[in-house]
């Protein structure tokens, strides 16, 4: 039997189904509780339900890029394998690496001949464990972390606040600063970078007068930086 | 303790253990399927060999990055982001658009609350598009021409990571102005990948510390 058709298969699509509707329950479930404790901080249920949609919207522009991720490795692992895997912790590249490496333990490539049942079952597996160190460590550390950081902050709110900003700032940095570095091996994704840098900027600049535009600032400067990237190209 | 961690962190540190939980042992529904129905399970040499390499790779990143990202997002956050993952790419682009758009700190009760919801919310968002890829992903990507979605390809990503930089760096220039030098540098240089995000986070956070100490930075 073909390996693809038991991947596709319905029981599958059956156990996929049930690692998704965990990742809603648990989307709902703290949703929730934001709604009951926002009194307690002054936000209204309006102020509530204004962040969850603009959370929705948000989500819309980085979706795509997931959308062919997906595609790339519905080919590989099948339908249900690469829904319940995207849905959770890693991207497609990530993913990929954990299921070819499983193939590779038996000395097979993905998809190639010799990649019967039991090596996708191997690659399967590799996904698994390797997506459980991620959430074993959350287990386990988050509790703790709380603490230290209330430690580290010592009540100083502006403190406090430094913390989450440079640690934003540092992570973006880091992200944005693989595509600055371009600028030369591949300047049509350096260039939609920077694009989509100064757009943002002039969006935020232009958001003191034009509220709306700070929901809408990300969607246009990633539209912007694409339509650089294509005519740099 | 007070009132906001009796009603909020806590509970909020009991929802996310307990999904998580959930969500790995779910991991293995597929595996345990395949044994059941057609009685394959990968030998353990096969098995043990590829959860060594796999974690070779990525083991400094399940510590890594649960620890970096915890500054940003707090537990709560914590336990969603890295389950749902995408996190620099759709969760905190979500979570911070929503605190400019409410006028909330991000690092305050109000922030925290408001940036769980946009991160729930996008969480539908991500589900919902995913759901549609694998259903009808393919077919739906082949009406567009090959250009547009080679584009989008490419660019999504650097202009998604331009513009979040750019919207973070203007709330405080000068951060920016060591945290992106360090990033780059640590790049070229071609120093590993977990060693340059905890620097690039931590080593950011260390500087403010200092600027901030001296009155530099307020």
């Amino acid at each position: 039997m073909d390996y693809l058709q038991i991947a596709n298969s319905w029981p599958v699509w059956l156990c996929a189904g049930a690692c998704v509707a965990i990742i809603v329950v648990q989307a709902v479930a703290f949703a929730k509780l934001c709604y009951k404790n926002a009194p307690l901080v002054g936000l209204s249920k309006a102020d509530c339900t204004k962040s969850f949609k603009c959370g929705m919207v948000t989500a819309v522009g980085p979706s795509l890029s997931c959308f062919i991720g997906a595609i790339s490795m519905i080919t590989v692992v099948g339908g249900p394998l690469a829904w319940m895997r995207l849905s959770m912790i890693g991207a497609a590249a990530t993913e990929l690496t954990a299921a070819s490496t499983g193939a590779a333990a038996y000395g097979v490539e993905m998809g190639a001949a010799g990649y019967d049942i039991t090596v996708m079952a191997n690659s399967w597996l590799t996904m698994a464990l390797n997506g459980c160190g991620w959430l074993l460590v959350v287990v386990l550390l988050t509790p703790r972390m709380e603490g230290l950081r209330q430690k580290v902050g010592g009540g100083d709110d502006v403190w406090m606040g430094l913390i989450t900003l440079s640690a934003s700032i540092g992570l973006f940095g880091y992200m944005a600063s693989q595509y600055y570095n371009k600028i030369v091996v591949d300047p049509a994704q350096a260039w939609s970078c920077i694009a989509g840098s100064v757009v943002m900027v002039a969006c935020v600049k232009l958001s003191k007068k034009m509220p709306w535009l700070k929901e809408y600032g990300l969607g246009i400067a990633i539209v912007l930086g694409i339509v650089v990237g294509a005519l740099v190209k | 303790m007070d009132q906001y961690a009796k009603s909020f962190t806590k509970p909020s540190i009991r929802i996310g253990t307990i999904t998580v939980i959930l969500a790995m042992v779910g991991s293995f529904f597929p595996n345990i399927y395949l044994y059941l129905a057609y009685g394959v399970w990968p030998d353990a040499s096969h098995m043990f060999s590829a959860w060594g390499s796999i974690a070779m790779a990525f083991g400094a990143f399940y510590l890594v990055e649960p620890i970096s990202y915890f500054p940003v997002f707090g537990p709560s956050g914590t336990y969603i982001g890295i389950l749902s993952g995408n996190i620099s790419q759709i969760r905190l682009p979500a979570a911070s658009t929503a605190q400019d758009v409410l006028g909330v700190e991000p690092a305050s009760h109000k922030g925290e609350i408001v940036g769980i919801l946009a991160i729930c919310g996008s969480v539908v968002t991500n589900i919902l598009f995913l759901t549609v890829a694998v259903v009808a992903g393919s077919t739906l990507l082949s009406f567009l021409p090959d250009s547009v979605t080679a584009a989008m390809a490419n660019y999504i990503l650097p202009s998604l990571f331009g513009a979040c930089f750019a919207s973070m760096a203007v709330k405080k220039l000068k951060i920016a102005l060591y945290a992106l030098p360090i990033a780059i540098i640590l790049r070229l240089l071609g120093v590993a990948a977990w060693i340059t995000i905890v620097c690039s986070i931590f080593g950011t956070i260390l500087i403010t510390y200092f600027l901030y100490k001296k009155k530099l930075i307020k």
